[in-house]
């Protein structure tokens, strides 16, 4: 697929799978990017993607490729991301149709391997799926425990209840 | 949390997912598990909420101040929760003083007790309000006027402060006027305040060593700064009294920064005051100036002296709204001598002005300016009204009011001649200041003859505004009024434009006016009905059915915002205004 001069990079994922990636791709990671710079192009010694298993890095890595021509990220959109803006461009919402236990496992990749774009859209989806949602309906789709005890159920109930009459 | 995929999920990452939520679901998800709940209500997350919800706080909650300590000194969330609901409150009550004109005094000064934190909402309300809303006129109007009578508590606060001798600043009294016909604008005491801070330190920025100069140079480099950037000036000499020109927010924030000497001086010390200089307005007839005075111990150079008891300090003078050069002391008391004043009180005019005098003189520039807007509009009665004319007329009023005189016999005297202007004025434009006048008003006239016509007026105005309106039915058996409420119209004779918002049968005026507008002369007689309207120049009148043309288009944009006050909408299909009205007259 890539013409021959394209300089390659070869990724382990956790299970040891070998994946041979254009070197623009891979650096979206700043994981890679930062161990490519700091001990030069390592040729065809694979770069080991120790918390990554081959499913997710796949997964990753068809990121990366679609985006791989964006422009880096400026500080701007650093203060930006901190506003609620929850908007997910299409491509990307459709990449992230997947079960909850892989958008999980690719919020964890992104967070490890550096790739702030990724982890922002991933966050965003999780955010989008917690929207318009009351306590109960949350924990029923994240799975989560209630470990209050009533008194402090009862308690944050009181102090909430502006919100409920909505 | 063990099953849930956000078990995984290190504190970080649970909080950036957090940070994107809104207020409600962040609450939402803080009642979901204990750990949630440790993230969720983190004190910075509520700090977030709460900036980035609302721009105006009332100043109780010191939120400058709360910025600047840590996060966990503050009960953000707490914080935030009440200001929610003061808007959830606030917009219920909006929504019931929409509904109907009983309670609506009330419910505005409800709505307008909460100050400064409902502010944002009614800001929206103003501004966001889409075009196809069921109701858009109607909230509009109600929005800029509940916002408007907590601009003009702020105003009269200031008022009766400096009436009262305490403490204010010259900029926080001018900008009083401001307050008036601020609308949905940048300019309240706030930004003005902010936009000084700011023109300082560009001064500072602007020449080097600022700080170390003699007063007199920075006396200069500060108009100069001023000029350069034409903040005092006016280059429009024929509209020198512009309406415009006596509001500092408009010389700051508009487009053309022109004002009247007053105000120009009034911002040049303003900024000057802020870099350590100290300069005051002058007292000085026709055209202010300002005075600097050094302090007791330097000379304007900055030579040392020794300072002795009776020692005066060293002045000098300077008009920035002219040029940025001092203005020599002889050339100034010369054009005394030509004025024909007395040497005696050449040392008054010549020295600083009292704040209290700079108002009242800034009210006497406003009702001059209004008058002359008024004969322009009459013209024109569509030219863009922005000050608007009686709100600006309504601040001059209330600044006689309250100001009046040190000399209480003065003072009685000049508000009794104001009470009958102010009276008519905001009956007319302001109904829903009615608080104001009661609290501030009365009380002056306490024991005096107009106390029990004052008395009357605010019971009538208060029954009023609790009873229902008794409502004005079609099905009599005398002469139905053909217009209806809503209804767009030219006057036949005078051809100005209006709105019907009211008609009787036959003309119910009193006999003296019948009689003064010669209605028996008209074809029609008295006999015939009459209409209640709002002209496009913002008078009310009272107009014989056979002067009424009615008109079919769509009316300009002055009487669209006008009808809010009467109505909910224009409708293209029924080619008139959808009645807001309907408990007053049922059947239109």
């Amino acid at each position: 697929m890539a013409a021959a001069d394209v300089p390659m990079v070869v990724l382990q994922s956790s299970d040891e799978s070998i994946f041979s990636v254009e070197q623009k791709i891979a650096e979206r990671s700043m994981l890679i990017k930062n161990m490519i710079e700091d001990l030069g192009t390592p040729g065809d010694e694979p770069i080991p993607i120790m918390n990554v298993t081959e499913t997710v890095l796949r997964k990753v890595l068809d990121w990366c490729d679609h985006h791989k021509n964006d422009p880096p990220p400026t500080t701007e959109d650093d203060a930006d991301s901190r506003k609620k803006t929850t908007d997910i461009e299409d491509w990307d919402q459709k990449y992230m149709q997947v079960d909850q236990e892989m958008l999980f496992e690719i919020i964890l990749a992104a967070n490890y391997m550096d790739i702030k774009a990724l982890l922002d859209v991933g966050c965003k989806t999780v955010a989008n799926m917690i929207k318009g949602k009351s306590p109960e309906e949350i924990r029923k789709t994240f799975n989560i425990q209630n470990d209050f005890t009533p008194e402090e159920e009862d308690q944050i109930r009181r102090e909430n209840e502006w919100a409920e009459d909505r | 949390m063990e099953n849930s995929p956000f078990h995984q999920l290190p504190d970080e990452l649970l909080e950036a997912i957090i940070w994107l939520l809104p207020p409600a679901e962040t609450l939402a998800f803080g009642a979901t598990s204990r750990r949630g709940n440790k993230i969720a209500y983190e004190d910075l997350v509520w700090r977030a909420h709460c900036v980035n919800g609302w721009r105006y706080w009332e100043s109780s909650h010191e939120l400058e101040g709360k910025l600047k300590q840590p996060a966990a000194a503050t009960l953000w969330r707490q914080l935030y929760i009440k200001r929610e609901h003061f808007d959830r409150k606030a917009l219920a009550t909006f929504n019931e003083l929409l509904k109907t004109q009983q309670h609506r005094i009330q419910r505005t000064e409800d709505i307008s007790g909460l100050g400064y934190d409902a502010k944002d909402l009614l800001l929206s309300l103003r501004n966001e309000t889409p075009d196809d809303a069921e109701d858009v006129l109607a909230r509009r109007w109600y929005a800029d006027a509940v916002l408007g009578q907590i601009h003009r508590k702020t105003a009269l606060e200031k008022w009766t402060r400096i009436h009262k001798r305490q403490m204010v600043r010259l900029e926080e009294v001018l900008g009083a006027y401001d307050m008036f016909i601020l609308g949905g604008n940048k300019g309240d005491l706030n930004d003005i305040d902010q936009e000084f801070d700011r023109l300082a330190e560009g001064v500072r920025q602007e020449y080097e060593g600022f700080d170390g100069m003699s007063i007199r140079d920075k006396a200069t480099r500060v108009a100069q700064y001023l000029k350069m950037r034409q903040l005092v000036d006016n280059k429009d000499v024929e509209n020198y009294h512009a309406l415009r020109n006596n509001f500092l927010s408009m010389a700051l924030f508009d487009d053309v920064h022109t004002s009247l000497p007053l105000q120009s001086v009034a911002i040049y010390c303003a900024v000057a005051r802020r870099l350590g200089v100290n300069a005051k307005p002058s007292n000085y007839p026709e055209h202010v100036h300002a005075v600097i005075e050094a302090p007791l111990d330097v000379t304007l150079d900055g030579r040392e002296r020794a300072a002795t008891q009776d020692q005066e300090p060293e002045f000098m003078f300077m008009d920035p709204w002219r040029q940025s050069e001092e203005v020599p002391q002889d050339q100034l008391t010369l054009r005394l001598t030509q004025m024909g004043v007395p040497q005696a009180q050449h040392a008054n005019h010549l020295g600083p002005g009292s704040n209290l005098a700079i108002i009242l003189r800034a009210g006497r520039n406003i009702m001059y300016s209004v008058q002359q807007a008024r004969d322009r509009q009459r013209g024109n009665p569509r030219e863009s009204s922005r000050p608007d004319t009686e709100a600006a007329w309504y601040s001059m009023l209330w600044s006689m009011m309250i100001l009046g005189d040190p000399d209480p016999a003065a003072a009685l005297h000049r508000r009794r001649q104001c009470l009958p202007y102010i009276a008519e004025h905001f009956q007319q434009h302001f109904p829903e200041d009615l608080g104001f006048v009661e609290k501030i008003i009365g009380p002056m006239f306490d024991g005096e003859r107009e106390s029990h016509v004052l008395m009357h007026v605010f019971t009538s105005n208060r029954a009023g505004d609790r009873n229902a309106k008794a409502p004005n039915r079609r099905d009599s058996e005398e002469k139905q009024a053909q217009c209806k409420i809503g209804h767009y119209f030219q006057h036949k004779r005078f051809g100005y434009e209006g709105i019907v918002v009211g008609w009787d049968h036959k003309c119910t005026a009193d006999p003296r006016w019948i009689h003064q507008m010669r209605v028996d002369d008209l074809p029609g007689g008295r006999e015939q009905p009459f209409y209640n309207v709002i002209a496009d120049d913002r008078s009310a009148r009272y107009v014989a059915e056979e002067n009424i043309q009615r008109l079919y288009m769509r009316p300009p944009e002055n009487l669209m915002q006008l009808a809010g006050k009467w109505f909910k909408r224009w409708d293209d299909g029924t080619k008139s205004f959808t009645s807001n009205i309907k408990d007053e007259y049922p059947d239109d």
